[in-house]
């Protein structure tokens, strides 16, 4: 599910974004953006390259917490690393049960908990892999383009909703309407709740972008306290450069940013990462501490990391881990092996008409993407600008 | 029928992996199954290199139906003085292991082979002929 929206008003129809999407998400039909839904892996690259504000990805607001008898906030590890210290954690807690909350949650423990679970699969691990399934970015990257490596990925264990289950199973009793709002430090997770895009099968009610939080967060911080007893393991799962396991450091590979992340994909299809028992991959730099809804730098919050593993002493929470059946949807219903190569013969035959600049001028993001177009009968060679000026001059 | 050719050149490090990267992406458009592409993608990667490291060059052709798919790797030599020692697992001269540096050693045609429903390799002086196929029916 994507949560990119578009703002038709606000486009200036420059294309960046067409080019800067890792999976071919996005074309421009009709003078419009438009974005292939269930392509789109929700990494936010098409929203930081448009300067015009013509796409963006909101979550809930707080608002909704007047529906709600009780409010509880989920706070992610990740946003552990923008307090410098371990008393600024203390006091960004406060400030957030100062928005509305009656309690806070501290997600490390049960990142701690997830974090632990993979030392064991790790320690256990031979080769080739095993891959990591906290990144959602990550997740949806593997199954739209490395379909080979799905089998090696880790069950998706996700820290908040381990959370939001407990809560519900201490709350029942209260009879009270209870809302859980997780605080979100990517879009990525803002579609793993109830509300806003509508994932019914979520026990989380809202996720709030914690960007659009900062200015009542910045505002109020300094005059509120709570105290937090953080997990070292959680802290670690949250920030790539900490996660490591005793005896095992040269086992795991850590890949951050999608550059580096495609880079790895691509050596493991070919068998290429010898002596690696697991990889750590994350679309944010420096792993969930960058992430792109986020205030802070990565660099700087890794040091804070690294400041707060000095002090941090909390306990993991306890679960059992059981595998999730998220489902990894198979959508193309599958045609014969005889029909898919005739096909990729049509679209062939086409892409040899064309130019193969890849320039985007077409609306599609690429000349391969043009051709199964054309193919396809849904436009035509006239639609490329490049091969007109070519055929005129 | 589908037919490609390509091209590889000597001691060519820096295109390394690159023709394997286009037949992978080519495969995983015509969407074989996971699988088996995996086995192609390996195999294909392991002769290419080998291609860059040992011959003078040649070329890879893949020939690909509705039944088969087939990838021939033919180079210009100078052909593998001992065939049956280069099949055995871990096999490798002490100045091949040089410049095999940081490509990975001793693991090419016995890794190869397993990958592969069918397995032939013919070697001379003027060249060696690595011919893999693989079963595609589902
Ligand atoms: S969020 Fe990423 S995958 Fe989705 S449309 Fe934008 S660039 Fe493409
Ligand atoms: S790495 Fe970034 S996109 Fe991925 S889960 Fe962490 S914060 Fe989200």
């Amino acid at each position: 599910m994507s949560v990119v929206t578009y703002t038709l008003a606000k486009c200036q129809k420059c294309m960046k974004c067409l080019r800067v999407c890792p999976v071919e998400a996005i074309t421009m039909k009709d003078e419009r953006v438009r974005i292939n839904k269930s392509r789109c892996i929700n990494c936010g690259k098409c929203i930081d390259s448009c300067v015009h504000q013509g796409l963006q990805a909101k979550g809930s607001t707080l608002a909704e917490l007047e529906y709600y008898d009780v409010k509880i906030a989920l706070v992610p590890s990740a946003l552990l690393a923008a307090a410098s210290t371990v008393d600024q954690i203390e006091e960004l807690f406060g400030t957030i049960k100062s928005l509305g909350f009656d309690e806070v949650v501290d997600l490390s423990p049960y990142d701690g908990a997830v974090a632990n679970e993979l030392y064991g699969m790790i320690s256990d691990q031979k080769e080739p892999y095993l891959i990591s399934s906290f990144c959602p970015v990550v997740n949806r990257l593997i199954e739209v383009k490395y379909p080979m490596l799905l089998e090696y990925m880790v069950p998706p264990y996700r820290s908040a909703e381990l959370a939001s289950r407990r809560i519900r199973e201490e709350t029942v009793k209260l009879n009270q309407k209870v809302g859980i709002f997780l605080l979100c430090e990517c879009i990525a997770k803002l579609p793993t709740s109830k509300y806003p895009y509508g994932d019914t099968s979520s026990e989380i009610d809202h996720a709030l972008s914690i960007v659009d939080l900062f200015p009542r967060i910045s505002k109020e911080m300094g005059n509120h306290r709570e105290s937090v007893d953080p997990s070292p393991d959680g802290l670690k799962l949250a920030s790539s450069a900490h996660f490591t396991t005793k005896g095992h450091e040269s086992h795991i590979l850590r890949a951050d940013g999608l550059e580096k992340v495609q880079l790895a994909l691509d050596l493991a299809e070919f068998g290429q990462l010898k002596g690696r028992h697991y990889l750590h991959l994350s679309n944010c730099i420096n792993g969930c501490v960058g992430g792109n809804l986020l205030w802070g730098n990565p660099f700087e919050a890794t040091q804070h990391v690294s400041e707060h593993l000095k002090t941090v002493r909390g306990t993991n929470a306890q679960v059992v881990f059981e595998a999730s059946e998220e489902s990894l949807d198979e959508v193309n219903e599958r045609k014969s092996i005889q029909e898919r190569i005739l096909e990729y013969a049509r679209v062939n035959a086409q892409l040899e008409q064309l130019p193969g600049y890849d320039c985007g001028a077409c609306g599609f993001a690429s000349c391969r993407m043009m051709a199964e177009e054309i193919a396809a009968g849904r436009a035509t060679l006239e639609n490329c600008r490049i091969r007109n000026h070519e055929v005129k001059s | 029928m589908i037919e490609q050719r390509y091209a590889i050149g000597h001691a060519d490090y820096a295109n390394a992996g690159k023709v394997s990267s286009q037949i992978k992406s080519f495969l995983k458009q015509i969407g074989l199954d996971p699988t088996l592409l995996r086995r192609i993608a390996v195999a294909c990667y392991e002769a290419e290199i080998n291609m860059i490291i040992h011959s003078y060059g040649g070329e890879i052709t893949l020939a690909m139906d509705e039944n088969s798919l087939d990838l021939n790797f033919k180079d210009n030599g100078p052909g593998i003085p001992d065939v049956e020692k280069a099949m055995t697992p871990g096999w490798s001269t002490a100045s091949e292991k040089a410049r095999e540096f940081g490509f990975g050693a001793g693991m090419g045609l016995p890794n190869i082979k397993r990958m592969a429903d069918t397995f032939e390799i013919q070697s001379t002086q003027s060249g060696t002929h690595v011919h893999i196929a693989f079963k595609v029916n589902e």
